[in-house]
């Protein structure tokens, strides 16, 4: 760890000492910070998890469902009946704020499955796919939100370690070694000019 | 706002069948084109991909993730299941933080 090339006066001594009591203040803040990230982070992790799974699993009987369907009435009886479908999702989506950042927060109103399109020419099946996916958004609803706001905490919580690290393993160090250096060099040069102060007194008495 | 959809025929014709807004991509020039018609939309939401969408227009899809705020964009895995090799949700944190979380 080197020190910083400067000339070893007070008033650079001064000024390094406030740039690191301003450093020190800063590294306190940024490691509160990245400590509540990552207990933010923690407390989405496991929800995630668990979102994720039932959003697999929704999707699986909803895509079992359809393969039926298209089975039972062909591709394009399905094709025919989604164009009766006038179903309207709504989802909302509102910012809260963390640590400056948005996180996203999803809320999302899914309409009730009813009947969309006839019974004639359309496989039985083709209602149970329709519900089903109408089941799997809410949970994909939520995946985005968790998703989401699981990548932009975690992409700021590596700046913020990164900029910790930096302040804790570079720029501290170099402050407090060059500190040290100034000082000494300071001390050291008081004891020559009062040993020079004797000596002239010796001399003149 | 609301959802919209880009997959493979078989998905789309699920989430169609949904009553959602879907365009059928199989390229990643068809991909590109509906992302970016989806995401100049004033109402679009979320934005349903699924997996093997998303790998064709991986770097427009990281690109609308980080600089915008929305649309929210989600990956679904598709019939076929979800893809094997993928980075789960937990891989991406334990990456970040630099520990591993059980």
């Amino acid at each position: 760890m080197g020190k910083l090339n400067i000339a070893p006066t007070k008033s650079n001594l001064l000024i390094l000492k406030r740039k690191l009591a301003f450093a020190e203040e800063g590294y306190d803040l940024l490691e509160q910070k990245r400590q509540i990230l990552i207990f933010e982070l923690m407390s989405r992790v496991s929800r995630a998890r668990n979102t994720e799974q039932a959003t697999r699993k929704a999707l699986r009987q909803a895509y079992e469902a359809l393969r039926e369907a298209r089975l039972d009435g062909g591709s394009e009886a399905i094709d025919r009946a989604a164009l009766a479908v006038k179903m309207d999702h709504q989802v909302e989506i509102s910012d809260q704020h963390l640590m400056g950042m948005k996180i996203p927060h999803v809320t999302v109103k899914t309409e009730p499955v009813s009947a969309q399109f006839g019974v004639g020419g359309t496989p039985a099946n083709a209602d149970i796919a329709m519900s089903r996916f109408v089941e799997a958004l809410s949970l994909i609803a939520e995946m985005a939100e968790l998703e989401n706001a699981l990548r932009r905490i975690a992409m700021e919580l590596r700046k913020t370690q990164r900029r910790c690290n930096a302040l804790s393993k570079i720029f501290m160090p170099t402050y407090r070694e060059t500190i040290v250096y100034i000082t000494a060099d300071l001390e050291e040069r008081e004891r020559e000019s009062f040993v020079i102060l004797k000596m002239i007194r010796d001399r003149i008495s | 706002m609301k959802f919209f959809c880009i997959a493979d025929e078989d998905t789309a014709r699920g989430f169609r069948l949904a009553g959602i807004g879907t365009q059928v991509a199989e390229t990643a020039e068809e991909a590109r084109a509906a992302l970016e018609e989806m995401t100049g939309l004033p109402d679009c939401g979320v934005i349903i991909v699924t997996e093997k969408v998303a790998d064709l227009i991986r770097p427009q899809v990281e690109m609308v993730r980080m600089e915008r705020d929305r649309p929210l964009i989600v990956e679904i895995p598709g019939p076929e299941g979800p893809l094997p090799g993928r980075k789960s949700l937990r891989e991406f944190v334990e990456e970040a933080v630099g520990v591993s979380i059980c």
